[in-house]
């Protein structure tokens, strides 16, 4: 079975962060996980790996309410980054606002919005795509 | 001859002497006989009588002359001379001395009759003397004489005719019927012509006209003109007329005076402005002018049935008759006041009465004049301009909570009421005179105002400007500035600036200041609440995140734990324990998504649009159709589709969602289950009910909750006590209403209003 070779987590909650570790663990899909504590510190490596021409994640599982740079902010900056092809982008927020999901479109995540806890399920619907793409 | 034929001719010719004689003695008239040659004269008796001499006086030529008067006797003497020497004949009135040596007058005529002069001698003392008299008659009475021939047109005019007419006789000669015709004015001519033809016509027997001649220098005299007919002729026409002129100018210029000055007195009385009025010494109205009987309401003929006293208000009377009795006293020529009368409606009718007296020479009162001016209006007016100052005063007055200040245009304090001496401290006389905004404004507001306006209105306003400007052009002017006591405290003011103006040009100002202290601490703490509030909406809206976040990301944690600790250790999670604590997550779960429910209702600031309730309902009706098949439960939808309301488009899809979903939820399991959806109408709302034949709620036990956070009426699985809760919240939310009709086993109603 072909894998994803890269996911990243960005997520302060350790309890959160172990769960959806754990979930794609489970799921079987991907190779290696990389996580953040908040966008910042995600900005700053991901940023460093693509200077160094590094492989990027091709799925980013993004909380939003974190410290320093919250998700808002990361996407804000990482975005400017002209990656040619940029893996997926998912909110991943205990957050069920309807501001946050309005704020999301603005992004073009409308669809790409999960709210925790995320289940193997939902894993399994998103992760082949990107898979076979 | 024959014989007898001589004694016939003797016979006749003494019949015809005795004729003669009785002829001469019947009309005294004597016969004398001169012969020339001899100067020797004879005469007859009744010449001797008229001398007054004896028979045997023996006349002769020189004695004769020599009883004439001394002024005649040239004249007599050379009338005989010439009728001795010429044949001519004389005919002369002289006086005569006669020998008892009484003056008397004579007519002597003389004609030559061969060698001898033979006349006739008469006494014509009484003819001459009634001549005389007539002609002293005429002078004495100035009159103008005239003779007219009828037939001929010959007249004779004496001098005084022509002196009337400014002209000596002479200057008039020769004088003919046409002098008269001339001289006379040509629009008199015709009505001389028709009085002088019924003279004539013998219709009249005296001729009398009032005529115009015209007078030498040029101007008109009147000439009273009279005369008659004294002879006429044979086949009954007139032959001579006399008559006389007498000049009339003066009484008829006394006249036409008197008539223009009598026509202008009726003129004035009749159609003056004012009442006028003559009173008898009683007071009974004589006479009175259309605007008396104007202003009273009675005719003239009513009128003159009554007397002033009947008229006047009792008040008045006493001070009016005792001015009439001053009049009549003569302590006074006359008197003015203002009185009441009584118009025959019985309204009163004020006037002013100007009343002077006339009497006779004997100083008694023949009448009372009265000029009468009717001051009802100007009554009415001064009335009304009291009643309007006095009510304008009381405003002033009254208006202790409200200053009003008046300025001239310069801004000079020209009025200060009671309220604005309360409110500033000031006494009117304090300020009256004084520059206004110096005394009461705040330098540097007005300075700030000033500034302002003159950016807004790109010009220099300032000082008294930057308060009136534009109320000068018209912008309504109504602003808050803070007024300065004269104990140097300060209040806030709403100041609102009018002109005052006369006849459309501004003369001043009034500024109407309202003292805003109170209104200012309640606008204070009315912020302060709404500090608080919105201080505790934040502190809700923090909650909110915390619930929607962190609650949710903390109880989503726990659960996420449990799926995997599920998945990891099978046959552990089987212990009661693990499944108590699933439980407790879940609950946990939906508890904090009700509560994120729920806040969402009170924070939401969606905005409200009109939204067709047909459609919404449908749409919920649509997305439950699989619960709604598998329950069996019909639902009628009779709302008319253009039936709309304004709401929150989301909130309204919760509402209908949840009204549905109860009752499919609480349906009754022994009939077949319907629900009946109706809106109707009502004035400015549309109420919408939801009718179920379900298990109904027991409203006595449970009513005061029914809308209650958790609480739920039935024992059923799913009823968690949310939705009724929210629901009300978010129909309130929109400014509706929510109430239920419910019997148990029996049905529920739900009627929602919402506004249209």
């Amino acid at each position: 079975m072909k894998k994803i070779d890269l996911a990243c987590i960005v997520e302060d909650d350790p309890v959160q962060l172990f769960i959806t570790r754990k979930y794609i663990e489970l799921s079987g899909f991907v190779e290696k996980t990389l996580a953040y504590k908040n966008g910042k510190e995600a900005y700053t490596s991901l940023k460093a790996m693509f200077l160094n021409n590094e492989k990027l994640p091709q799925i980013i599982f993004l909380d939003l309410n974190m410290p320093v740079w919250d998700g808002w902010k990361f996407l804000d900056e990482f975005t400017q980054i002209p990656i040619e092809q940029g893996g997926a982008i998912y909110i991943l927020t205990s957050s069920n606002h309807e501001d946050d999901i309005q704020r999301a479109e603005k992004y073009g995540l409308k669809n790409n919005y999960l709210v925790k806890p995320i289940d193997l399920s939902q894993l399994n619907g998103i992760l082949p795509k990107l898979v076979t793409n | 001859m024959p014989k007898n034929e001589l004694n016939h001719l003797n016979q006749e010719l003494d019949k015809k002497n005795e004729l003669f004689e009785y002829i001469q003695e019947a009309n005294e008239l004597g016969i004398w006989e001169l012969d020339i040659a001899s100067d020797k004269i004879t005469w007859t008796d009744m010449v001797y009588k008229i001398h007054e001499v004896p028979k045997d006086f023996n006349p002769n030529k020189a004695k004769a002359i020599e009883f004439y008067h001394p002024d005649y006797r040239p004249i007599v003497l050379e009338a005989i001379t010439k009728c001795s020497v010429d044949g001519k004949s004389y005919d002369l009135v002289c006086q005569l001395i006669t020998a008892k040596e009484r003056l008397i007058w004579v007519r002597a005529t003389g004609k030559k009759v061969g060698d001898k002069l033979i006349g006739s001698f008469q006494d014509i003392t009484n003819i001459k003397k009634s001549e005389i008299r007539f002609k002293s008659v005429i002078e004495g009475t100035n009159v103008g004489t005239w003779e007219w021939n009828v037939q001929t047109g010959e007249t004779v005019f004496n001098e005084r005719w022509a002196e009337i007419v400014g002209y000596t006789l002479e200057e008039l000669a020769p004088v003919s019927i046409e002098t008269w015709m001339k001289l006379a004015h040509p629009e008199d001519l015709k009505e001389s012509e028709r009085r002088l033809n019924a003279c004539f016509e013998k219709e009249t027997e005296y001729y009398k006209f009032e005529t115009r001649m015209k007078h030498k220098d040029g101007h008109w005299v009147w000439v009273y003109d009279s005369g008659k007919v004294f002879e006429w002729t044979h086949d009954g026409k007139p032959l001579m007329m006399y008559g006389t002129h007498k000049d009339i100018t003066e009484r008829k210029l006394r006249e036409e005076k008197l008539r223009i000055s009598e026509e202008a007195f009726r003129g004035n009385f009749e159609n003056a402005a004012i009442g006028m009025a003559l009173m008898d010494e009683n007071g009974k109205w004589l006479k009175a002018n259309a605007k008396v009987c104007e202003m009273v309401g009675y005719t003239q003929e009513e009128l003159f049935e009554l007397t002033f006293q009947d008229m006047t208000h009792p008040d008045d009377l006493d001070t009016d008759l005792g001015l009439l009795k001053e009049l009549v006293v003569g302590k006074r020529d006359h008197y003015q006041m203002e009185k009441r009368y009584f118009h025959k409606d019985g309204h009163i009718v004020h006037i002013l009465l100007a009343v002077s007296v006339v009497k006779n020479k004997q100083g008694n009162v023949l009448y009372f004049i009265s000029q009468i001016i009717d001051i009802s209006n100007e009554k009415e007016s001064q009335r009304k301009l009291q009643e309007a100052i006095s009510s304008l005063q009381a405003i002033l007055d009254a208006s202790k909570q409200v200053s009003i200040i008046a300025t001239d245009k310069e801004g000079t304090v020209t009025l200060f009421n009671s309220g604005a001496e309360k409110q500033l401290g000031y006494k009117t006389q304090e300020v009256i005179g004084k520059p206004h905004p110096e005394l009461i404004h705040l330098t540097e507001e007005v300075e700030r105002e000033s500034e302002e306006l003159s950016k807004k209105y790109n010009k220099e306003i300032k000082g008294f400007e930057t308060f009136v400007y534009e109320t000068k052009i018209g912008v309504s002017n109504t602003k808050e500035w803070t007024y300065i006591r004269k104990d140097g405290t300060s209040f806030p003011v709403l100041l609102s600036v009018n002109t005052i103006k006369d006849h459309d040009e501004i003369v001043g100002y009034l500024g109407v200041g309202t003292d805003i202290s109170d209104l200012k601490k309640v606008e204070k703490e009315i912020k302060s609440l709404l500090d608080i509030t919105n201080e505790q909406n934040e502190r809700l809206r923090n909650f909110a995140h915390i619930v929607s976040h962190n609650l949710r990301s903390h109880s989503s944690g726990i659960s996420g734990i449990i799926q995997l600790f599920q998945m990891e250790f099978p046959e552990v999670s089987k212990h009661e324990l693990i499944s108590h604590l699933r439980n407790g997550v879940e609950n946990l779960t939906q508890t904090v998504n009700d509560l994120n429910e729920i806040v969402k209702v009170n924070l939401s600031q969606s905005d409200t649009a009109q939204i067709g309730i047909y459609e919404v309902l449908q749409k919920n009706i649509d997305s439950l159709s699989m619960q709604i098949q598998q329950t069996d439960i019909e639902i009628i939808n009779t709302v008319e589709k253009d039936l709309s309301v304004k709401a929150i488009p989301a909130y309204l899809d919760s509402i209908f969602l949840n009204m549905i979903t109860n009752a499919i939820k609480y349906r009754s399991e022994e009939r077949a289950s319907y629900l009946k959806i109706q809106a109707n109408m009502e004035k400015s709302m549309v109420s919408v009910s939801f009718e179920d034949n379900g298990q109904g709620i027991d409203l006595k036990k449970h009513g005061d909750k029914l809308f209650g956070l958790y609480k739920t009426f039935h024992d059923h699985d799913e009823s968690r006590g949310v939705g009724l809760f929210i629901t009300k919240n978010q129909i309130e939310s929109m400014g509706g209403k929510i109430a239920v009709v419910s019997e148990v086993n029996v049905g529920t109603v739900f009627k929602i209003t919402l506004p249209k």
